[in-house]
């Protein structure tokens, strides 16, 4: 499989000017030297709690924010260096789905007209001409043409976001990026949207960067995965392996935290000590250290690299893997 | 069982007009609180799952229209006097919500609202109101407690509020606290901290929780009790265990196999359809547009069966 996107220490900070003090800015840097690919067709998760960096680094892949340093190759080309319309060219093969259905659609607009825009900005097609392809987008998301004239509050949540996925579809992209797209549904509505997400991919060969913050959409949606804390990729590697097998102690963390619906795993819910730091005062050396029931010495001063394992696929940032 | 129950709900029924026609958001719900107990209320959205929580304390607009019963403490609920509702509220009951930034008062210090009830219901003055506080904090587990009584919501993570809610709720040592969807707007690894809070307080204490959720890992891993509801009926109830081991009823069954799970991957299964909108809550059992189990006698409503494992369904009369 040929890369489709690879992103090469990504990096970004925040500066917050402050107003006539004279006490000195102040940075948080939300991610920091993250580095992956996603292959064509494949579905790379970023799994993460609050404050990981994992909705900065959809919006910097997406170049909606511009990275402090690091590369975003798309297709062979890096987006951070194109100038404005090339950049925007290739933004049309990269569609985003957010996580809310009610505020991602414009409540004032028709279905059709929100899903013909994308069409009229990169392609100049008048809605009148785009309409055929607008209804046959529709059908493919499991939605009747007769939506087109309808307006947002007329859809259920579920339906909405199938209305967003159809408006990420309409350009035929190549990577869709989804961040948290399925958190706000209910659980048997969640499965439709990702049975949908699934067979759209079967269909079309597209990629999708998945974000979420929940292990089971992960395990059931994923191929491979990047597990962020603090603004950092602190493993990587193939979705089952790396849950079944965590080497960092933070990834058995957050999977031991995670409720499972089965009785006879009740006694497993691990407790992990403190809180998520903030990332504008992060620790020191390991980010994760202060939490972590493996920290020796090295790890409040060091902060340890990505690198390779003996297992295929696999890369952990620890100085103490399991 | 053979304790008594503390709080009996029988054939509880909320109504809400809705375009000068009554609609049934709730329908013809019963089950016990026991004590010392975890009862879970799990549904999807729109199940009617907050607003039953919400009518245990009577805390519903006036525009809605109730009926059934709420047995607590030899008297109903839905029919006792507001002054003596307000010696029960929390005093007896109390409530935690989802999103503590949200209910907590942004201008009260977290020492000044947990002390308020104190001073309200057991007639404390402030100075011994704020010490009880203080008692509050640890009961928490929140550290350096001095300094946060003096601190403002914002001051505190999502976590943190949710603890000063959890004090807020057991100021007046109540025997029932519900918690709706108390863990939702939290992390994971905080949110387990949080569930097991509430479960070594509910030990320590010996109250009753009625815990709210959509979430069945929470509910597996901290119920004795469960009640399913869907579109305003409890379908099934049965101690925890026998539910997750043999679900019975076709909607408990389908959400199981629904819920993508981190320990293993599986084929997911979604339930085809809708919950239906209030408006247009079909005749029968309100579950059988979206049952594959359904057939001509689901045009017309079953009853709940009796025992610890009942179910509401025509095509499971037999399991308990």
């Amino acid at each position: 499989m040929s890369n489709l996107l690879t992103v090469e220490n990504l990096g970004k900070t925040f500066t917050s000017r402050r107003f006539l003090s004279l006490r000195r800015d102040y940075e948080v840097t939300a991610l920091r030297d993250v580095s992956f690919t996603v292959a064509k067709g494949e579905t790379v998760g970023v799994v993460g709690e609050s404050g990981c960096g994992k909705s900065t680094l959809a919006r910097c892949v997406l170049d909606l924010i511009t990275p402090t340093t690091g590369a975003v190759r798309f297709d062979g080309t890096d987006l951070t260096t194109l100038a404005s319309a090339e950049k925007r060219a290739m933004r049309g093969r990269i569609q985003m789905v957010f996580q809310d259905p009610y505020s991602s659609l414009n409540s004032k607009r028709s279905i059709g007209r929100t899903l013909a825009e994308p069409l009229y900005v990169h392609k100049g097609i008048r809605y009148r001409d785009a309409l055929p392809r607008v209804r046959e987008v529709l059908g493919e998301v499991g939605m009747p043409a007769s939506a087109v004239d309808k307006y947002p509050h007329e859809f259920s949540g579920g339906q909405r976001q199938r209305i967003a996925i159809a408006r990420a579809l309409i350009l035929e992209p190549d990577l869709i990026i989804a961040d948290e797209a399925v958190s706000a549904l209910d659980v048997s509505v969640q499965a439709q949207v990702l049975l949908l997400m699934r067979r759209i991919q079967q269909e079309r060969g597209l990629s999708y960067l998945f974000i979420t913050h929940d292990l089971g959409v992960l395990r059931n949606f994923c191929d491979r995965v990047l597990v962020m804390y603090l603004g950092r990729v602190v493993e990587s590697g193939p979705v089952g392996d790396l849950l079944e097998r965590p080497r960092h102690p933070y990834t058995r963390s957050l999977r031991d935290a995670a409720p499972v619906p089965d009785v006879s795993k009740r006694q497993a819910l691990a407790l992990l000590e403190g809180e998520i730091p903030s990332p504008a005062n992060p620790p020191s050396g390991c980010p994760f250290h202060p939490r972590c029931p493996r920290a020796t010495a090295i790890c409040s001063q060091e902060a340890p690299v990505l690198a390779a394992t003996q297992d295929e696929g696999r890369r952990v940032a620890c100085h103490n893997p399991e | 069982m053979t304790a008594t129950p503390l709080m009996t709900v029988e054939d509880l029924s909320i109504s809400f007009r809705i375009e000068d026609r009554w609609c049934r958001a709730v329908n013809g719900v019963s089950f016990d609180i026991m004590p010392d107990e975890t009862l879970c209320l799990v549904g999807e959205s729109g199940c009617g799952k907050s607003i039953t929580a919400m009518s245990l304390m009577r805390l519903l607009p006036g525009s809605a229209r109730l009926g059934g019963r709420i047995g607590f403490d030899g008297k109903d609920i839905l029919t006792m006097p507001e002054a003596e509702l307000q010696t029960i509220r929390g005093r007896r009951i109390a409530m935690i919500f989802q999103e503590p930034m949200t209910s907590l008062n942004p201008v009260l210090t977290v020492g000044e609202q947990i002390a308020e009830p104190l001073v309200l219901h057991k007639g404390m003055g402030w100075a011994e109101a704020k010490r009880e506080a203080r008692h509050l904090l640890d009961l928490v587990r929140i550290p350096d407690a001095d300094r946060r009584l003096r601190q403002y919501p914002y001051e505190l993570s999502g976590g943190m509020r949710q603890r000063v809610m959890i004090a807020i709720g057991l100021a007046c040592r109540p025997e029932i606290l519900i918690a709706d969807e108390p863990t939702t707007a939290l992390d994971v690894t905080i949110q387990a901290q949080v569930l097991a809070l509430l479960d070594e307080i509910r030990r320590e204490q010996g109250l009753s929780i009625v815990l709210i959720t959509h979430d069945l890992g929470v509910v597996a891993n901290v119920a004795d009790r469960v009640a399913v509801m869907y579109a305003g009926d409890l379908v099934e109830t049965a101690p925890a265990g026998e539910l997750f081991d043999k679900p019975s009823h076709p909607y408990t069954q389908a959400l199981l196999r629904t819920v993508p799970r981190a320990d293993a991957a599986f084929d997911l299964h979604p339930i085809e359809g809708q919950v239906p909108s209030i408006q247009s809550m079909p005749e029968g059992c309100r579950f059988a547009p979206r049952c594959g189990e359904a057939h001509a006698a689901c045009s017309s409503p079953p009853n709940l069966s009796s025992g610890p494992h009942a179910v509401r369904c025509w095509a499971r009369r037999d399991v308990a």
